[in-house]
Formats: C-alpha cells, structure tokens, sequence
C-alpha cells in the first residue's frame, strides 16, 4: 500500500488527507465508468460497494500502483459479474437517460463525442460478446494493461489480447455500418 | 489532459497498434467516447463509506496531552494505591474478637476439647469446692458425683490430731486414690486415718517408695505394701469425674 500511494497522483494529495480518501478521489470515477459501460443495474450503489471491501483490505495490496489499481478493478469485476447472475434471473433493465449523464470531458473527447453519444457506444457495446466487452472496459476505461486485464479476468494475457482484437474489428464493422446508414 | 486521461490515450494507441487499425478514425472515436466513462463525476460516499472515509482522529495530540499530565496521572494513581494497599492491611489486620461464622464455631463444637466450651455442671461444681484442706461446704454434691460412700465424719474431725504425716495427707483429701483405697480395701471407718497417713507417706516420695517415707510417719513394711497396693487400684480405676477437670476429657477422647 506504502508504494501504491508512492505514485504522482497520489503524492500531491495534502497532508491530512485519509489515505482512504485518496484511493477513494482516485479510482472511483474510473471504477462507476466501468461498471456504467458493463451495463450494471445501479452503478452509483455498486461502485460504492467496491470501495467498501477495498479500502478495509489496502493494507495487503502490494504491486504500487499497478498492483492496487488491478487489485481494485478484480473486486469490481467480481461485483459486475454478481450483478449480470442477478439480473439474468431477474431482467430489470434501465434504459440510458442522456439528460442524467452528468460526464466532464476534455477537449479532444468533447469533440469526438459530439459525434459518438454515449449512449450510441453503450449500443455498440451491446453488440459485443460478454467478454470482448469486458476487456474493452477494463482495458479504456479502467486503464488496466494486458496482464493486468488477465489478471482480473482470470485469463491468459494471450486470450486477452485475442479478445480485444476481435472486439475491435467487430466495433470497425458496427462503425462503418453505421457510417454507412447515416443519412 | 491529466495523467489518467494521458494513460487511457496510451492504451487506445498501443490497442489499436495491436490491431492494425490505428488508421481508422471512426473506429478511434468510438474508442475514445468509450473511454470517456472513466470521467463520471464521484458521487457523494453513503454514510458506511462516509465514514470509511473520515479523517483519522490525531493520535498525536492525544499523546502530547497524556505526556504533560503524566506526573498527575501518576501521583493520582500512586496516592489511590497507597490509599488502597493501608485499607487492606488495616482490614485484614482488624480483631476477629474470636467470633467466627456461627456455623463454623458450631461445626468446631464437636472435636474442641469441652472445657473450651461452656462449662457442665460437674465442672461447676468442682470448681466451686474450695480449695484443698478445707473443708468442703456441700459434700453430698461431691459424693453425689463421684457415687463413693459417704466418708465417715470421724475422719474430718480427727484429722487436726493427727502428725505431720496425717497433716500432709490431710492436704490431699478429696484425692481419688484415697478414695479407691477406701472403697476397695473396705476397711472400717475407723481404720481410715491410719491409711490415709500411709497414703500421705507414699505419696511425698513416689519415687523412693514406701521404704523412704518420712521417718515420723511410723509404718510398717504390710502397711507400705498395702498403700502402694492402693495407689496401683486409684491409677487403674481413675478418678471419679468430678475431681479434675482434665480427666473426662481424655477419656472421652479415649472412647
């Protein structure tokens, strides 16, 4: 954990501040994207819940900040497929407001998702097999890297990349059949 | 751009690097607008997280506090053991006033030795005698206890005429082995100061015998044989109980 907070984001934390609270400022905003773009039925709640069994357990984390950041996307990797079983069993599906989607977004993404909503990758998405998706989201939005990815999927890095490469020839194919279809 | 929006734009890269498809712009916005979820404003904690999430309470205040108090802690602490340990000395130390439970002295009752307790009435009674060579102001009490035959009145009254010997036995009285001697030898009464001169002798040497008796004290080697005859049957059949205080003790704890 000492060397989990050894990395730049964390060090320029002020002094007083709960190391809790540091890890919580962190990762929580890349943890709610990744549960949203997984299709969770309440990402706020689950998000949440993610933090709740971290934090009590950061003092096992070893790895800096590489290790801390996969130890966290494993539990919500765990969390999100708990509440895929759930909903399978019972299908309460939420449709995306756009009106609710309270997302800050620089520049350079601003002005790609003029043209891309969020809502429209979530339909994208949707398209694509559990898996695939799953490494798209822990790989762009969580930020995790190949290994880490296995790790937290409990797969080889070799099936991972397999799998990221699929999910993006079959994205190009959505994509250029929905540039096709544009009026 | 932060550090973490820089990151995710490596990943996008070395993804679409893998793939072959780093041309493909469509593709890579779709990518990025993706990438944008990891952007979702925090929302607030609950209250379980909330509190996960509270500061640490400053242990060091508390410490510098603890320290700059610590004398007064500790003479606190010190007078309140003292004030403590002379308690426990003074109550442990404090008079019993030999009373016990009740229920203990009553199971110590049983096997204490009786004179300890209250005394009977043969007890009392012999106590209330007076002491030896006086004469006794209620004999049939005595007589009455012990179960011998009345002594002879004569005795007592002849008793003052009699030499040094008959003084010294007349010392001795209430013995029980003159009193066997009596009752077993069942002599006449009249005979009875002469034995009881004899028993005086025995008695002043015991060790000697009947042989080294005071020399005024005129015997006769039958009659120093009988005395000494007389004293063996008093030490066979004891005293009678009301004469020494000691003796039903021990029998009783004889039996």
């Amino acid at each position: 954990m000492t060397d989990a907070l050894a990395d730049e984001a964390l060090r320029d934390e002020p002094a007083g501040v709960s190391v809790f609270s540091v890890v919580y400022r962190t990762y929580a905003s890349q943890v709610l994207g990744y549960l949203t773009a997984r299709g969770v039925e309440d990402p706020e709640a689950a998000m949440q819940e993610v933090f709740l069994s971290v934090l009590p357990r950061l003092a096992s984390v070893h790895g800096g900040d590489a290790g801390l950041r996969t130890f966290i996307f494993s539990v919500a990797h765990a969390r999100m497929v708990d509440d895929h079983r759930r909903q399978s069993r019972t299908p309460a599906k939420l449709p995306f407001e756009p009106e609710l989607d309270q997302r800050e977004d620089s520049s350079a993404e601003s002005e790609a998702l003029q043209r891309i909503s969020p809502q429209e990758v979530l339909g994208l998405l949707d398209t694509l097999p559990q898996d695939q998706r799953e490494v798209l989201s822990l790989r762009l939005v969580g930020g995790l890297t190949v290994e880490q990815t296995a790790e937290a999927m409990g797969k080889s890095g070799g099936s991972v990349k397999q799998l990221q490469r699929r999910a993006l020839l079959k994205l190009r194919e959505l994509a250029e059949v929905k540039e096709y279809l544009k009026p | 751009m932060t550090a973490q929006a820089q990151h995710r734009a490596e990943v996008l890269e070395e993804m679409l690097l893998d793939a072959g498809l780093s041309q493909d712009a469509e593709l890579r916005r779709a990518l990025v607008s993706l990438g944008s979820f990891a952007d979702l404003p925090i929302p607030d904690p609950g209250p379980e997280l909330a509190a996960l999430l509270a500061p640490p309470v400053d242990q060091l205040d508390r410490r510098r506090k603890l320290r700059r108090h610590r004398t007064t802690v500790v003479g606190i602490a010190f007078a309140a053991g003292m004030g403590l340990g002379a308690t426990g000395v003074a109550a442990s130390s404090a008079p019993s006033g030999g009373t016990g439970s009740p229920s203990v002295q009553h199971l110590l009752e049983d096997w204490m030795p009786s004179w300890s307790i209250a005394p009977s009435p043969s007890f009392g009674a012999a106590d209330s005698r007076p002491p030896a060579g006086e004469p006794s102001p209620e004999p049939s009490a005595l007589q009455g206890d012990s179960g011998l035959p009345e002594p002879d009145p004569t005795i007592e009254h002849e008793e003052p005429a009699m030499p040094d010997g008959g003084a010294a036995a007349g010392k001795v009285p209430d013995s029980g082995a003159a009193r066997q001697q009596k009752s077993s030898s069942g002599e006449e009464p009249g005979k009875a100061p002469e034995h009881a001169a004899q028993e005086a002798a025995v008695r002043r040497s015991p060790g000697g015998g009947a042989g080294q008796s005071s020399p005024r004290a005129p015997q006769t080697p039958a009659s120093a044989a009988h005395a000494g005859e007389a004293a063996k049957s008093a030490t066979k059949n004891g005293a009678a109980p009301g004469d020494d205080p000691v003796l039903p003790w021990l029998k009783k704890a004889d039996r």
